[in-house]
């Protein structure tokens, strides 16, 4: 909820997003998409969940992959169009659709993506919107394509569980004066990955486990 | 009381006495009575008071609400600053399987959203067409039943004693943050007095408002806001002369007083104009007065999601059927017509002097200044995925 709540103060001034972002989670913000980029190749066909001023898509399409950064944040994808021109070299391979994650199974239909990403989002959707997203991302992913989530996950434990709840609760006043929103870890998450039918086949923790990068297949591949 | 009456009962109270605290209602597809394939499909923002009482002005008719996510507040608030809008509709929409409930596509989305949602993005997006229903979900009834359309008053903000209630309670907690600092820095005393005097600045201009003599809210926040403080000063002075608790609860209530003033300036459904006006002028009219411009085709849109009124559909100057700006009206600045107007023909009469803090109109610069250009977000220009 930390990173949460420090994110969504600094999506007021999405200029300065990602350098703030990196800053105040001590480089792990920087570490994570560093995990993420070694998941991409050259020429692959990479769809980016809720991808924000498009630093990740950008640094996907410069190791050659074709992007698709979709994003429900109009302001976001302002800063990221900008960051776009900034870039004549990756533009014909870097696509953008402002819409909600939910929608991306109506929106995108017969496409495939060989990558799906994921940064910081999920703890921002509703259960179900985060479910139904989750199940498009399985329908969207080609044959041995994989997911690539980074977030902040509940813990599984029962004592890092009340760790959180009182740490939630020391945090409630300065994170909603802060950011007058309440977001929280996801939770629920492999269930909603069951329901998928995907499978995890890597997860890597940062910040002592409060963050983690998961990689994710269709179960059976 | 059933358990669940109960627990209705204990979160309505809570949503109420920690207004800017929300608590959210879990995205998803709820039923009224038995509703069927064919039943309409209401809209609603996730702010868990307004479901509840949409469930409870809903009972007995048969239909399918579909909460969406904003935020967990008001669909108004949240449809101006991007939190409520087509995507976050369309999310719903698909995570619920709503095309498989329903056999129609029809939405009925709440009037007061309309700042924030593009109804072509809204059908490209979610396979749905919204339509507007009242601006008060008390009027959603007589729609639902099929007893009438939504026209005249429905389509009006009002602002009456519970919505007044409710608006002084949020402001309260606010201000509590002065007695807090008084109570850590001054001790007990200072903070009860401020406490006291928060009270009597907010409560009796909101609920008795009707009954200020002043035209314009801000003007009569002041006012009330010193007559108070005078009352401080003269009723510490008569409990502790000379003591300098009572000087800083002075202090702090002319404060508060001044805040109230200016939250009166755009807070409220009431006019919305920047400080400078108002201090340079003494009114807080809206600097934003729709200007129509001959581009109007007199589609309607304007006058369908204008919640003050403003618009009607005339003949003007014998120019065929085409929006006329009553310009006496008074305009609360919600952008809900710029936003909706299919064909940029509405402007602002003074430029782009507004306050200018709704996010959700792409272009407002340009459109308020009445500067036409082929318009990238209207029509379904969106950027379709090849």
């Amino acid at each position: 909820m930390i990173v949460y709540a420090l994110m969504k103060y600094i999506e007021k001034i999405p200029v300065r997003y990602d350098r703030m972002m990196n800053l105040l989670t001590l480089g792990c913000h920087a570490r994570a998409h560093e995990m993420m980029r070694s998941e991409i190749e050259p020429g692959m066909s990479v769809l980016d969940i809720g991808c924000g001023t498009g630093r990740f898509a950008l640094a996907a399409a410069a190791k050659g992959a074709r992007v698709l950064g979709v994003d429900s944040s109009p302001e976001m994808l302002r800063v990221f169009r900008e960051n776009l021109l900034a870039r004549p070299d990756l533009q014909a391979r870097v696509e953008i659709l402002e819409c909600g994650a939910g929608s991306i199974g109506h929106l995108l239909g017969e496409r495939r993506f060989d990558r799906i990403t994921a940064s910081l989002m999920l703890g921002e959707l509703p259960d179900l919107v985060r479910a139904r997203t989750i199940a498009s991302a399985a329908t969207l992913l080609a044959p041995g394509g994989k997911v690539v989530v980074c977030d902040e996950f509940w813990p599984k434990s029962r004592w890092m569980s009340a760790l959180y709840h009182l740490l939630f609760w020391i945090f409630f006043v300065p994170n909603f004066i802060l950011t007058r929103t309440l977001i929280q870890p996801v939770r629920g998450f492999e269930r909603d990955v069951d329901l998928a039918g995907l499978s995890v086949v890597a997860r890597r923790e940062l910040l002592l486990g409060a963050m983690a990068v998961v990689c994710l297949v269709r179960s059976g591949e | 009381m059933t358990p669940q009456e109960l627990r209705d009962l204990v979160i309505g109270v809570r949503c109420v006495v920690l207004r800017y605290n929300p608590i959210r209602f879990p995205v998803g597809l709820l039923s009224s009575g038995r509703p069927d394939a064919t039943s309409p499909v209401g809209v609603s923002g996730n702010y868990f008071r307004t479901v509840q009482r949409l469930r409870k002005t809903l009972r007995g008719i048969d239909c399918h609400i579909l909460v969406a996510d904003s935020a967990g507040i008001n669909v108004w608030c949240a449809a101006g600053v991007c939190d409520f809008n087509e995507h976050k509709i369309a999310d719903a929409v698909h995570a619920t399987g709503l095309a498989t409930v329903v056999s129609h596509r029809r939405l009925i989305l709440p009037q007061l959203a309309a700042v924030g949602v593009d109804l072509a993005r809204l059908r490209a997006e979610s396979g749905f067409s919204g339509t507007w229903g009242p601006a008060r979900l008390e009027d959603l009834p007589v729609l639902l039943r099929g007893d009438g359309r939504v026209a005249g008053a429905m389509r009006l903000v009002r602002f009456p004693l519970a919505d007044r209630f409710h608006n002084a309670v949020g402001l309260f907690d606010v201000f509590l943050l002065l007695p807090l600092a008084l109570l850590i820095f001054l001790g007990t005393g200072a903070a009860a007095f401020a406490l006291l005097a928060n009270a009597l600045v907010i409560f009796p201009l909101f609920l008795g408002y009707p009954l200020f003599p002043c035209r314009y809210p801000a003007n009569s926040a002041l006012i009330w806001g010193l007559v108070v403080t005078a009352a401080v000063a003269l009723g510490g002075l008569a409990l502790a002369p000379g003591s300098a608790t009572v000087w800083v609860s002075v202090g702090t209530t002319l404060l508060a007083a001044l805040l109230v003033a200016i939250d009166m300036l755009g807070s409220t459904p009431f006019y919305k104009t920047t400080i400078a006006h108002w201090l340079a002028t003494g009114d807080n009219r809206s600097l934003f007065q729709p200007l129509v411009l001959d581009r109007c085709t007199g589609c309607g849109a304007c006058e369908a999601v204008c919640p003050k009124g403003i618009f009607s559909l005339g003949t003007a100057d014998g120019r065929g059927r085409r929006a006329v700006a009553n310009l006496d009206a008074e305009c609360c600045e919600c952008l809900a017509c710029l936003k909706q107007c299919p064909r940029e023909a509405i402007a602002n009469v003074h430029g782009a002097l507004f306050k200018d803090d709704i996010k959700s109109v792409p272009d407002v610069a340009r459109l308020v200044l009445g500067e036409p250009q082929a318009p990238p977000h209207r029509a379904i220009a969106r950027e379709e995925p090849e």
